[in-house]
Protein backbone atom coordinates (compact mmCIF):
# COMPACT_ATOMS: atom_id res chain seq x y z
CA UNK A 1 0.00 0.00 0.00
CA UNK A 2 1.38 3.41 -0.95
CA UNK A 3 1.94 6.14 1.66
CA UNK A 4 -0.87 8.17 0.07
CA UNK A 5 -3.37 5.38 0.37
CA UNK A 6 -2.29 4.53 3.91
CA UNK A 7 -2.70 8.13 5.07
CA UNK A 8 -6.01 8.38 3.21
CA UNK A 9 -7.45 5.36 4.99
CA UNK A 10 -6.02 6.62 8.30
CA UNK A 11 -7.82 9.97 7.85
CA UNK A 12 -11.13 8.24 7.06
CA UNK A 13 -10.89 5.88 10.03
CA UNK A 14 -9.94 8.88 12.20
CA UNK A 15 -13.04 10.85 11.13
CA UNK A 16 -15.29 7.85 11.76
CA UNK A 17 -13.77 7.25 15.22
CA UNK A 18 -14.14 10.90 16.16
CA UNK A 19 -17.72 11.15 14.88
CA UNK A 20 -18.64 7.87 16.56
CA UNK A 21 -17.28 9.15 19.87
CA UNK A 22 -19.23 12.39 19.57
CA UNK A 23 -22.48 10.66 18.57
CA UNK A 24 -22.30 8.13 21.40
CA UNK A 25 -20.93 10.37 24.18
CA UNK A 26 -22.77 13.58 23.34
CA UNK A 27 -26.48 14.15 23.00
CA UNK A 28 -29.46 16.26 23.90
CA UNK A 29 -31.50 15.38 27.00
CA UNK A 30 -34.68 16.86 28.44
CA UNK A 31 -34.06 19.05 31.46
CA UNK A 32 -36.40 19.48 34.43
CA UNK A 33 -38.17 22.43 32.75
CA UNK A 34 -39.04 20.39 29.69
CA UNK A 35 -36.39 22.09 27.53
CA UNK A 36 -33.46 20.48 25.77
CA UNK A 37 -29.95 20.58 27.13
CA UNK A 38 -26.79 18.79 26.06
CA UNK A 39 -24.89 16.25 28.08
CA UNK A 40 -21.49 14.67 27.53
CA UNK A 41 -20.48 11.30 28.90
CA UNK A 42 -21.06 7.57 28.62
CA UNK A 43 -24.85 7.29 28.14
CA UNK A 44 -27.05 5.48 30.60
CA UNK A 45 -28.74 2.20 29.77
CA UNK A 46 -31.81 3.90 28.30
CA UNK A 47 -29.91 6.16 25.92
CA UNK A 48 -27.04 3.85 25.01
CA UNK A 49 -28.95 1.62 22.54
CA UNK A 50 -30.52 4.70 20.94
CA UNK A 51 -27.21 6.43 20.34
CA UNK A 52 -25.50 3.25 19.17
CA UNK A 53 -28.51 2.53 16.94
CA UNK A 54 -28.27 5.99 15.37
CA UNK A 55 -24.50 5.67 14.89
CA UNK A 56 -24.82 2.24 13.30
CA UNK A 57 -27.65 3.45 11.03
CA UNK A 58 -25.56 6.43 9.90
CA UNK A 59 -22.55 4.19 9.18
CA UNK A 60 -24.64 1.63 7.24
CA UNK A 61 -26.57 4.23 5.21
CA UNK A 62 -23.47 6.35 4.51
CA UNK A 63 -21.55 3.27 3.43
CA UNK A 64 -24.37 2.20 1.09
CA UNK A 65 -24.96 5.68 -0.36
CA UNK A 66 -21.25 6.33 -0.93
CA UNK A 67 -20.71 3.03 -2.72
CA UNK A 68 -23.91 3.46 -4.76
CA UNK A 69 -22.63 6.89 -5.88
CA UNK A 70 -19.29 5.44 -6.96
CA UNK A 71 -20.88 2.59 -8.91
CA UNK A 72 -23.18 5.05 -10.68
CA UNK A 73 -20.36 7.46 -11.51
CA UNK A 74 -18.56 4.55 -13.19
CA UNK A 75 -21.71 3.26 -14.90
CA UNK A 76 -22.87 6.63 -16.20
CA UNK A 77 -19.35 7.98 -16.73
CA UNK A 78 -20.50 11.12 -15.04
CA UNK A 79 -18.89 12.71 -11.99
CA UNK A 80 -22.24 14.29 -11.12
CA UNK A 81 -23.99 10.96 -10.83
CA UNK A 82 -25.46 10.18 -7.43
CA UNK A 83 -27.98 7.64 -6.12
CA UNK A 84 -30.84 10.06 -6.81
CA UNK A 85 -30.11 10.26 -10.50
CA UNK A 86 -31.92 7.00 -11.27
CA UNK A 87 -35.13 8.35 -9.72
CA UNK A 88 -34.88 6.05 -6.72
CA UNK A 89 -35.44 8.66 -4.04
CA UNK A 90 -38.41 10.12 -5.91
CA UNK A 91 -39.76 6.61 -6.38
CA UNK A 92 -39.34 5.95 -2.66
CA UNK A 93 -41.08 9.26 -1.90
CA UNK A 94 -43.95 8.31 -4.18
CA UNK A 95 -44.24 4.93 -2.45
CA UNK A 96 -44.54 6.69 0.92
CA UNK A 97 -47.02 9.23 -0.44
CA UNK A 98 -49.23 6.55 -2.00
CA UNK A 99 -49.51 4.77 1.36
CA UNK A 100 -50.27 8.05 3.17
CA UNK A 101 -52.91 9.02 0.57
CA UNK A 102 -54.45 5.53 0.55
CA UNK A 103 -54.76 5.50 4.32
CA UNK A 104 -56.33 9.00 4.25
CA UNK A 105 -58.86 7.95 1.60
CA UNK A 106 -59.66 4.72 3.44
CA UNK A 107 -60.05 6.62 6.70
CA UNK A 108 -57.54 4.47 8.57
CA UNK A 109 -54.59 5.61 10.68
CA UNK A 110 -51.61 6.44 8.49
CA UNK A 111 -48.37 4.56 9.17
CA UNK A 112 -45.40 6.56 10.37
CA UNK A 113 -41.74 6.17 11.29
CA UNK A 114 -40.43 2.66 10.71
CA UNK A 115 -43.67 1.54 9.05
CA UNK A 116 -42.82 3.73 6.05
CA UNK A 117 -39.80 1.55 5.30
CA UNK A 118 -41.75 -0.94 3.19
CA UNK A 119 -43.48 1.54 0.83
CA UNK A 120 -40.21 3.49 0.52
CA UNK A 121 -38.30 0.37 -0.48
CA UNK A 122 -41.03 -0.75 -2.88
CA UNK A 123 -41.20 2.71 -4.47
CA UNK A 124 -37.41 2.77 -4.93
CA UNK A 125 -37.38 -0.71 -6.44
CA UNK A 126 -40.28 0.21 -8.76
CA UNK A 127 -38.37 3.24 -10.05
CA UNK A 128 -35.29 1.04 -10.45
CA UNK A 129 -37.24 -1.49 -12.53
CA UNK A 130 -38.69 1.19 -14.85
CA UNK A 131 -35.25 2.80 -15.31
CA UNK A 132 -33.76 -0.61 -16.03
CA UNK A 133 -36.39 -1.52 -18.62
CA UNK A 134 -36.25 1.80 -20.46
CA UNK A 135 -32.54 2.52 -20.03
CA UNK A 136 -31.41 -0.28 -22.34
CA UNK A 137 -30.66 -0.13 -26.03
CA UNK A 138 -30.31 -3.41 -27.93
CA UNK A 139 -30.21 -5.19 -24.57
CA UNK A 140 -27.30 -3.10 -23.24
CA UNK A 141 -27.60 -0.40 -20.57
CA UNK A 142 -26.55 2.79 -22.30
CA UNK A 143 -25.16 5.46 -19.92
CA UNK A 144 -26.74 8.52 -21.57
CA UNK A 145 -30.11 6.84 -22.08
CA UNK A 146 -30.07 5.57 -18.49
CA UNK A 147 -29.29 9.06 -17.21
CA UNK A 148 -32.14 10.64 -19.18
CA UNK A 149 -34.64 7.94 -18.21
CA UNK A 150 -33.61 8.35 -14.55
CA UNK A 151 -34.17 12.11 -14.69
CA UNK A 152 -37.62 11.64 -16.26
CA UNK A 153 -38.63 8.91 -13.77
CA UNK A 154 -37.52 11.20 -10.92
CA UNK A 155 -39.52 14.13 -12.33
CA UNK A 156 -42.65 12.03 -12.87
CA UNK A 157 -42.51 10.41 -9.43
CA UNK A 158 -41.90 13.83 -7.85
CA UNK A 159 -44.90 15.33 -9.66
CA UNK A 160 -47.17 12.44 -8.67
CA UNK A 161 -46.08 12.85 -5.04
CA UNK A 162 -46.93 16.56 -5.21
CA UNK A 163 -50.33 15.76 -6.73
CA UNK A 164 -51.10 13.24 -3.98
CA UNK A 165 -50.28 15.80 -1.30
CA UNK A 166 -53.65 17.43 -2.01
CA UNK A 167 -55.37 14.17 -1.08
CA UNK A 168 -53.81 13.75 2.35
CA UNK A 169 -54.66 15.80 5.46
CA UNK A 170 -52.33 18.63 6.41
CA UNK A 171 -50.67 16.73 9.26
CA UNK A 172 -49.66 13.86 7.01
CA UNK A 173 -48.11 16.31 4.58
CA UNK A 174 -45.82 17.31 7.42
CA UNK A 175 -44.90 13.65 7.98
CA UNK A 176 -44.10 13.31 4.28
CA UNK A 177 -41.90 16.42 4.20
CA UNK A 178 -40.19 15.26 7.39
CA UNK A 179 -39.46 11.88 5.80
CA UNK A 180 -38.21 13.49 2.58
CA UNK A 181 -35.61 15.49 4.51
CA UNK A 182 -33.98 12.33 5.79
CA UNK A 183 -33.55 11.25 9.38
CA UNK A 184 -31.17 8.84 11.08
CA UNK A 185 -33.35 6.53 13.18
CA UNK A 186 -32.29 5.97 16.78
CA UNK A 187 -34.22 2.71 16.90
CA UNK A 188 -33.90 1.34 13.37
CA UNK A 189 -35.86 -1.72 12.31
CA UNK A 190 -33.32 -4.50 12.81
CA UNK A 191 -34.25 -6.22 9.57
CA UNK A 192 -33.74 -3.04 7.52
CA UNK A 193 -30.43 -2.31 9.24
CA UNK A 194 -29.29 -5.90 8.67
CA UNK A 195 -30.31 -5.76 4.99
CA UNK A 196 -28.51 -2.44 4.47
CA UNK A 197 -25.34 -3.74 6.12
CA UNK A 198 -25.58 -7.07 4.28
CA UNK A 199 -26.07 -5.47 0.86
CA UNK A 200 -23.26 -3.02 1.59
CA UNK A 201 -20.78 -5.72 2.62
CA UNK A 202 -21.69 -7.92 -0.37
CA UNK A 203 -21.38 -5.06 -2.87
CA UNK A 204 -18.08 -3.95 -1.33
CA UNK A 205 -16.61 -7.45 -1.64
CA UNK A 206 -17.77 -7.73 -5.26
CA UNK A 207 -16.54 -4.19 -5.98
CA UNK A 208 -13.04 -4.98 -4.66
CA UNK A 209 -12.92 -8.33 -6.49
CA UNK A 210 -14.01 -6.63 -9.73
CA UNK A 211 -11.83 -3.55 -9.21
CA UNK A 212 -9.60 -4.30 -12.20
CA UNK A 213 -12.65 -4.75 -14.46
CA UNK A 214 -14.12 -1.47 -13.24
CA UNK A 215 -10.76 0.22 -13.92
CA UNK A 216 -10.74 -1.28 -17.40
CA UNK A 217 -14.26 -0.03 -18.13
CA UNK A 218 -13.03 3.53 -17.44
CA UNK A 219 -10.83 3.37 -20.56
CA UNK A 220 -13.85 3.49 -22.87
CA UNK A 221 -16.13 0.86 -24.38
CA UNK A 222 -13.97 -0.08 -27.36
CA UNK A 223 -10.78 -0.44 -25.31
CA UNK A 224 -12.58 -2.38 -22.59
CA UNK A 225 -14.32 -4.74 -25.04
CA UNK A 226 -11.19 -5.36 -27.07
CA UNK A 227 -9.34 -6.15 -23.84
CA UNK A 228 -11.84 -8.94 -23.18
CA UNK A 229 -14.33 -7.26 -20.84
CA UNK A 230 -18.05 -8.05 -21.05
CA UNK A 231 -19.52 -4.56 -20.84
CA UNK A 232 -23.08 -5.92 -20.62
CA UNK A 233 -22.31 -8.02 -17.56
CA UNK A 234 -20.35 -5.30 -15.80
CA UNK A 235 -22.98 -2.62 -16.40
CA UNK A 236 -25.75 -4.93 -15.19
CA UNK A 237 -23.83 -5.61 -11.98
CA UNK A 238 -23.09 -1.92 -11.43
CA UNK A 239 -26.73 -1.00 -11.98
CA UNK A 240 -28.15 -3.72 -9.75
CA UNK A 241 -25.57 -3.05 -7.04
CA UNK A 242 -26.23 0.70 -7.04
CA UNK A 243 -30.00 0.12 -7.07
CA UNK A 244 -29.96 -2.35 -4.17
CA UNK A 245 -27.66 -0.13 -2.09
CA UNK A 246 -29.80 2.96 -2.67
CA UNK A 247 -33.09 1.19 -2.00
CA UNK A 248 -31.72 -0.22 1.28
CA UNK A 249 -30.31 3.16 2.36
CA UNK A 250 -33.53 5.03 1.50
CA UNK A 251 -35.57 2.49 3.44
CA UNK A 252 -33.29 2.99 6.45
CA UNK A 253 -32.79 6.78 6.57
CA UNK A 254 -34.95 8.32 3.84
CA UNK A 255 -33.57 10.32 0.93
CA UNK A 256 -30.38 11.99 2.17
CA UNK A 257 -28.57 13.95 -0.51
CA UNK A 258 -24.92 14.70 -1.29
CA UNK A 259 -23.36 11.68 0.45
CA UNK A 260 -23.52 9.53 -2.68
CA UNK A 261 -22.29 12.38 -4.83
CA UNK A 262 -19.40 13.49 -2.65
CA UNK A 263 -18.08 10.36 -0.94
CA UNK A 264 -16.45 9.02 -4.16
CA UNK A 265 -14.82 12.40 -4.81
CA UNK A 266 -13.49 12.65 -1.24
CA UNK A 267 -12.16 9.09 -1.41
CA UNK A 268 -10.57 9.71 -4.82
CA UNK A 269 -8.83 12.75 -3.37
CA UNK A 270 -7.44 10.68 -0.49
CA UNK A 271 -6.48 7.33 -2.08
CA UNK A 272 -6.37 7.95 -5.84
CA UNK A 273 -8.48 6.69 -8.73
CA UNK A 274 -7.78 2.92 -8.74
CA UNK A 275 -10.89 1.06 -7.63
CA UNK A 276 -9.11 -1.61 -5.57
CA UNK A 277 -8.51 1.13 -2.99
CA UNK A 278 -11.27 3.50 -4.09
CA UNK A 279 -14.16 1.08 -3.41
CA UNK A 280 -13.39 0.53 0.31
CA UNK A 281 -12.28 4.15 0.72
CA UNK A 282 -15.60 5.38 -0.71
CA UNK A 283 -17.52 3.17 1.72
CA UNK A 284 -15.52 4.68 4.60
CA UNK A 285 -15.93 8.20 3.20
CA UNK A 286 -19.72 7.75 2.95
CA UNK A 287 -19.89 6.42 6.50
CA UNK A 288 -17.62 9.22 7.76
CA UNK A 289 -19.70 11.91 6.05
CA UNK A 290 -23.08 10.74 7.29
CA UNK A 291 -21.88 9.86 10.79
CA UNK A 292 -20.01 13.17 10.92
CA UNK A 293 -23.14 15.08 9.89
CA UNK A 294 -25.20 13.14 12.43
CA UNK A 295 -22.65 13.94 15.14
CA UNK A 296 -22.60 17.61 14.16
CA UNK A 297 -26.39 17.66 14.26
CA UNK A 298 -26.26 17.08 18.01
CA UNK A 299 -24.75 20.55 18.45
CA UNK A 300 -27.19 22.48 16.27
CA UNK A 301 -30.62 23.46 17.50
CA UNK A 302 -32.28 26.33 15.69
CA UNK A 303 -35.07 26.57 18.26
CA UNK A 304 -37.49 24.17 16.62
CA UNK A 305 -35.44 21.07 17.36
CA UNK A 306 -32.33 19.46 15.98
CA UNK A 307 -31.62 20.02 12.30
CA UNK A 308 -32.38 17.22 9.87
CA UNK A 309 -29.21 15.39 8.94
CA UNK A 310 -30.04 15.83 5.23
CA UNK A 311 -29.85 19.61 5.68
CA UNK A 312 -26.38 19.33 7.20
CA UNK A 313 -25.05 17.01 4.47
CA UNK A 314 -26.33 19.47 1.85
CA UNK A 315 -24.98 22.55 3.64
CA UNK A 316 -21.52 21.01 4.05
CA UNK A 317 -21.51 18.98 0.85
CA UNK A 318 -22.39 21.83 -1.50
CA UNK A 319 -19.41 24.05 -0.64
CA UNK A 320 -17.10 21.01 -0.58
CA UNK A 321 -18.17 20.05 -4.08
CA UNK A 322 -17.69 23.63 -5.31
CA UNK A 323 -14.21 23.63 -3.77
CA UNK A 324 -13.40 20.38 -5.58
CA UNK A 325 -14.64 21.88 -8.82
CA UNK A 326 -12.81 25.21 -8.49
CA UNK A 327 -9.54 23.72 -7.21
CA UNK A 328 -9.39 21.28 -10.14
CA UNK A 329 -9.03 18.28 -7.83
CA UNK A 330 -12.07 16.52 -9.18
CA UNK A 331 -12.65 13.55 -11.40
CA UNK A 332 -9.94 12.46 -13.79
CA UNK A 333 -7.32 15.06 -12.86
CA UNK B 1 -5.36 -15.72 -40.05
CA UNK B 2 -8.28 -13.30 -39.86
CA UNK B 3 -11.14 -13.88 -42.29
CA UNK B 4 -14.22 -11.76 -42.98
CA UNK B 5 -17.12 -13.38 -44.83
CA UNK B 6 -19.90 -11.27 -46.40
CA UNK B 7 -19.78 -8.55 -43.76
CA UNK B 8 -22.40 -5.78 -43.98
CA UNK B 9 -22.96 -2.93 -41.60
CA UNK B 10 -25.71 -0.38 -41.31
CA UNK B 11 -26.14 2.22 -38.56
CA UNK B 12 -29.76 2.73 -39.63
CA UNK B 13 -28.96 5.52 -42.10
CA UNK B 14 -28.15 3.30 -45.05
CA UNK B 15 -25.39 0.73 -45.54
CA UNK B 16 -21.85 1.66 -44.51
CA UNK B 17 -20.19 -1.60 -45.46
CA UNK B 18 -21.53 -4.08 -48.01
CA UNK B 19 -20.41 -7.63 -48.77
CA UNK B 20 -16.92 -7.28 -47.35
CA UNK B 21 -15.05 -10.57 -47.66
CA UNK B 22 -11.31 -10.78 -47.21
CA UNK B 23 -8.45 -12.72 -45.68
CA UNK B 24 -5.86 -10.71 -43.78
CA UNK B 25 -2.44 -12.22 -44.36
CA UNK B 26 -0.67 -13.16 -41.12
CA UNK B 27 2.68 -11.65 -40.20
CA UNK B 28 2.36 -8.71 -42.56
CA UNK B 29 1.59 -5.01 -42.30
CA UNK B 30 -1.68 -4.18 -44.02
CA UNK B 31 -2.74 -0.55 -44.31
CA UNK B 32 -6.36 0.51 -44.61
CA UNK B 33 -6.91 3.65 -46.68
CA UNK B 34 -9.87 5.46 -48.16
CA UNK B 35 -11.75 8.75 -48.26
CA UNK B 36 -13.32 10.28 -45.15
CA UNK B 37 -16.52 8.73 -43.78
CA UNK B 38 -16.27 5.67 -46.00
CA UNK B 39 -16.34 3.20 -43.10
CA UNK B 40 -12.67 2.56 -42.25
CA UNK B 41 -13.22 2.91 -38.51
CA UNK B 42 -16.41 0.84 -38.72
CA UNK B 43 -14.51 -1.92 -40.54
CA UNK B 44 -11.68 -1.88 -37.99
CA UNK B 45 -14.14 -1.95 -35.05
CA UNK B 46 -15.92 -4.92 -36.61
CA UNK B 47 -12.58 -6.66 -37.18
CA UNK B 48 -11.71 -5.96 -33.54
CA UNK B 49 -14.97 -7.52 -32.36
CA UNK B 50 -16.11 -4.38 -30.53
CA UNK B 51 -18.92 -3.74 -33.04
CA UNK B 52 -21.19 -6.52 -34.21
CA UNK B 53 -21.77 -6.43 -37.97
CA UNK B 54 -25.36 -6.25 -39.22
CA UNK B 55 -24.62 -9.38 -41.26
CA UNK B 56 -21.68 -11.62 -41.91
CA UNK B 57 -19.17 -13.71 -39.98
CA UNK B 58 -15.62 -13.18 -38.80
CA UNK B 59 -13.07 -15.86 -38.09
CA UNK B 60 -9.73 -15.87 -36.35
CA UNK B 61 -7.62 -18.94 -37.07
CA UNK B 62 -10.75 -20.73 -38.35
CA UNK B 63 -12.76 -20.07 -35.17
CA UNK B 64 -15.68 -17.69 -35.38
CA UNK B 65 -15.66 -14.59 -33.18
CA UNK B 66 -18.77 -15.86 -31.38
CA UNK B 67 -17.03 -19.12 -30.50
CA UNK B 68 -13.96 -17.32 -29.25
CA UNK B 69 -15.87 -14.95 -26.96
CA UNK B 70 -14.59 -11.59 -25.75
CA UNK B 71 -11.77 -13.00 -23.65
CA UNK B 72 -10.74 -15.52 -26.29
CA UNK B 73 -10.47 -12.77 -28.90
CA UNK B 74 -8.52 -10.56 -26.49
CA UNK B 75 -5.87 -13.28 -26.15
CA UNK B 76 -5.04 -13.02 -29.86
CA UNK B 77 -6.29 -9.67 -31.02
CA UNK B 78 -5.71 -6.10 -29.79
CA UNK B 79 -7.30 -2.87 -30.93
CA UNK B 80 -6.40 0.79 -30.61
CA UNK B 81 -9.37 3.08 -31.20
CA UNK B 82 -9.06 6.46 -32.84
CA UNK B 83 -10.30 8.34 -29.78
CA UNK B 84 -8.60 6.89 -26.75
CA UNK B 85 -9.66 8.48 -23.51
CA UNK B 86 -9.48 7.74 -19.82
CA UNK B 87 -11.97 9.50 -17.60
CA UNK B 88 -10.59 8.38 -14.26
CA UNK B 89 -7.17 9.95 -13.84
CA UNK B 90 -5.17 6.71 -13.98
CA UNK B 91 -1.42 6.91 -14.41
CA UNK B 92 0.08 5.77 -17.71
CA UNK B 93 1.57 2.82 -15.79
CA UNK B 94 -1.93 1.72 -14.71
CA UNK B 95 -3.35 2.20 -18.21
CA UNK B 96 -0.65 -0.08 -19.61
CA UNK B 97 -1.16 -2.68 -16.86
CA UNK B 98 -4.85 -2.82 -17.75
CA UNK B 99 -4.03 -3.96 -21.28
CA UNK B 100 -3.62 -7.55 -20.09
CA UNK B 101 -5.73 -7.58 -16.96
CA UNK B 102 -8.29 -9.99 -18.50
CA UNK B 103 -5.83 -12.36 -20.12
CA UNK B 104 -2.91 -12.60 -17.71
CA UNK B 105 -0.32 -10.04 -16.77
CA UNK B 106 3.00 -9.92 -18.61
CA UNK B 107 5.43 -7.43 -17.15
CA UNK B 108 8.08 -8.33 -19.76
CA UNK B 109 5.70 -7.28 -22.56
CA UNK B 110 5.10 -3.95 -20.80
CA UNK B 111 8.83 -3.35 -20.33
CA UNK B 112 9.59 -4.11 -23.98
CA UNK B 113 6.92 -1.76 -25.36
CA UNK B 114 7.68 1.00 -22.83
CA UNK B 115 11.30 0.91 -23.94
CA UNK B 116 10.46 0.80 -27.65
CA UNK B 117 8.08 3.76 -27.41
CA UNK B 118 10.20 5.65 -24.87
CA UNK B 119 7.40 5.88 -22.30
CA UNK B 120 9.45 5.42 -19.11
CA UNK B 121 9.28 9.12 -18.13
CA UNK B 122 5.53 9.23 -18.77
CA UNK B 123 4.61 6.24 -16.55
CA UNK B 124 3.68 8.21 -13.41
CA UNK B 125 1.76 10.89 -15.33
CA UNK B 126 -1.98 10.93 -16.04
CA UNK B 127 -3.38 10.97 -19.56
CA UNK B 128 -4.81 14.47 -19.05
CA UNK B 129 -1.30 15.88 -18.60
CA UNK B 130 0.06 14.41 -21.86
CA UNK B 131 0.17 15.98 -25.29
CA UNK B 132 -2.01 14.43 -28.01
CA UNK B 133 1.01 12.74 -29.56
CA UNK B 134 2.17 11.32 -26.23
CA UNK B 135 -1.35 10.04 -25.49
CA UNK B 136 -1.38 8.41 -28.93
CA UNK B 137 1.85 6.58 -28.12
CA UNK B 138 0.30 5.35 -24.87
CA UNK B 139 -2.82 4.13 -26.71
CA UNK B 140 -0.66 2.36 -29.26
CA UNK B 141 1.47 0.84 -26.50
CA UNK B 142 -1.68 -0.66 -24.89
CA UNK B 143 -2.51 -2.56 -28.05
CA UNK B 144 1.08 -3.73 -28.59
CA UNK B 145 1.30 -4.96 -24.99
CA UNK B 146 -1.95 -6.89 -25.28
CA UNK B 147 -1.28 -8.69 -28.56
CA UNK B 148 0.99 -11.74 -28.52
CA UNK B 149 3.74 -11.96 -31.10
CA UNK B 150 1.69 -14.32 -33.26
CA UNK B 151 -1.48 -12.28 -32.75
CA UNK B 152 -3.25 -9.44 -34.53
CA UNK B 153 -2.94 -5.70 -33.85
CA UNK B 154 -5.56 -3.34 -35.29
CA UNK B 155 -4.66 0.34 -35.03
CA UNK B 156 -7.02 3.14 -36.05
CA UNK B 157 -4.99 6.15 -37.17
CA UNK B 158 -2.00 5.53 -34.87
CA UNK B 159 0.22 7.99 -36.73
CA UNK B 160 -2.28 10.84 -36.94
CA UNK B 161 -0.92 13.01 -34.11
CA UNK B 162 2.71 11.98 -34.19
CA UNK B 163 5.55 14.18 -35.36
CA UNK B 164 7.56 12.87 -38.35
CA UNK B 165 10.28 11.38 -36.16
CA UNK B 166 7.82 9.44 -34.03
CA UNK B 167 5.76 8.48 -37.07
CA UNK B 168 8.89 6.94 -38.57
CA UNK B 169 9.85 5.25 -35.30
CA UNK B 170 6.39 3.74 -34.78
CA UNK B 171 6.25 2.59 -38.39
CA UNK B 172 9.58 0.84 -37.90
CA UNK B 173 8.31 -0.78 -34.71
CA UNK B 174 5.16 -2.06 -36.46
CA UNK B 175 7.27 -3.47 -39.30
CA UNK B 176 9.51 -5.15 -36.72
CA UNK B 177 6.48 -6.71 -34.97
CA UNK B 178 5.20 -7.99 -38.31
CA UNK B 179 8.57 -9.64 -38.98
CA UNK B 180 8.21 -11.38 -35.59
CA UNK B 181 4.88 -12.84 -36.73
CA UNK B 182 2.30 -10.24 -35.64
CA UNK B 183 -0.45 -9.38 -38.10
CA UNK B 184 -0.64 -5.59 -38.20
CA UNK B 185 -3.60 -3.72 -39.68
CA UNK B 186 -3.30 0.07 -39.61
CA UNK B 187 -5.62 2.75 -40.96
CA UNK B 188 -3.62 5.62 -42.35
CA UNK B 189 -4.71 8.87 -44.00
CA UNK B 190 -1.33 9.99 -45.33
CA UNK B 191 -0.88 7.96 -48.49
CA UNK B 192 2.92 8.46 -48.71
CA UNK B 193 3.22 7.15 -45.15
CA UNK B 194 0.87 4.27 -45.99
CA UNK B 195 2.88 3.33 -49.06
CA UNK B 196 6.15 3.27 -47.12
CA UNK B 197 4.66 1.21 -44.28
CA UNK B 198 2.48 -1.26 -46.16
CA UNK B 199 3.17 -4.71 -47.48
CA UNK B 200 -0.53 -5.24 -48.22
CA UNK B 201 -3.28 -2.65 -48.49
CA UNK B 202 -7.05 -2.34 -48.28
CA UNK B 203 -8.59 0.56 -50.15
CA UNK B 204 -12.16 1.25 -49.13
CA UNK B 205 -14.35 3.63 -51.05
CA UNK B 206 -18.00 4.24 -51.82
CA UNK B 207 -17.08 4.48 -55.51
CA UNK B 208 -15.17 1.25 -55.97
CA UNK B 209 -15.94 -0.84 -52.85
CA UNK B 210 -13.06 -2.66 -51.18
CA UNK B 211 -9.80 -3.40 -52.98
CA UNK B 212 -7.46 -5.68 -51.15
CA UNK B 213 -4.07 -7.02 -52.13
CA UNK B 214 -0.44 -6.10 -52.50
CA UNK B 215 0.25 -2.46 -51.57
CA UNK B 216 1.94 -1.85 -54.92
CA UNK B 217 -1.28 -2.71 -56.74
CA UNK B 218 -3.85 -1.25 -54.35
CA UNK B 219 -2.01 2.03 -53.81
CA UNK B 220 -1.29 2.53 -57.51
CA UNK B 221 -2.44 5.88 -59.01
CA UNK B 222 -5.29 4.31 -61.04
CA UNK B 223 -6.83 2.59 -58.01
CA UNK B 224 -6.44 5.69 -55.86
CA UNK B 225 -8.05 7.87 -58.54
CA UNK B 226 -11.00 5.49 -58.68
CA UNK B 227 -11.38 5.67 -54.90
CA UNK B 228 -10.75 9.37 -54.24
CA UNK B 229 -11.97 10.84 -57.53
CA UNK B 230 -8.81 12.88 -58.14
CA UNK B 231 -5.72 12.01 -60.22
CA UNK B 232 -2.65 10.60 -58.46
CA UNK B 233 0.95 10.14 -59.51
CA UNK B 234 3.91 8.30 -58.05
CA UNK B 235 6.65 10.56 -56.71
CA UNK B 236 10.18 9.44 -55.86
CA UNK B 237 11.36 10.52 -52.39
CA UNK B 238 14.92 11.40 -51.38
CA UNK B 239 15.55 7.86 -50.16
CA UNK B 240 14.41 6.38 -53.46
CA UNK B 241 10.97 5.17 -52.40
CA UNK B 242 8.01 5.78 -54.69
CA UNK B 243 4.91 7.15 -52.98
CA UNK B 244 1.52 8.26 -54.36
CA UNK B 245 0.47 11.91 -54.16
CA UNK B 246 -2.60 13.67 -55.55
CA UNK B 247 -1.57 15.64 -58.64
CA UNK B 248 -3.34 18.77 -57.45
CA UNK B 249 -0.94 19.15 -54.50
CA UNK B 250 2.05 19.65 -56.84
Amino acid sequence: MTARRFSGFLILFGIIALALGVRVFFGPVLDADGGWTSEFGWPDEDRRPLRLGAALSAIAAGWALGLAGLLLQVLLRNPLASPWILGLSSGAGLGVMIVLAASALAGVAAPSGGALVVPAALGALGALLITWLLGREHGVLEPLRLLLVGVIVAALAGSLSMALQDVVPHGLRGDFIDWMMGRIPEAPARSVLAITLGVSVLCTIIGVRWADLIDLSCLGDDEARSSGLSIVRLRTMLFLGAGALTAAAVALVGPIGFVGLLAPHLARLLVGPEHRALVPATCLAGAAMLLGAEALRQFIDLGGGRLHVGVITALLGGPFFLWLLCSGRGWGR
Amino acid sequence: MMRLVSVDHDYGRGPVLQEISLDVAPGRVTVLCGPNAVGKTTLLRIMAGVLAPTRGTLFLDDRSYDDLGARGRARSLAFMSQRFECSSGFSVRRILELARVMIGRNSKAIERVVEALDLEALLPRTLATLSTGQAQRVACARALIQAPHDGVVLLDEPLASLDPAWSERLSALLAHRARQGTTVVVSVHELPVAARLAEDAMLLSSRSGLMHGSAQVVLAPEALQAAFGVPFEMVRTADGAEVPLPMMTR
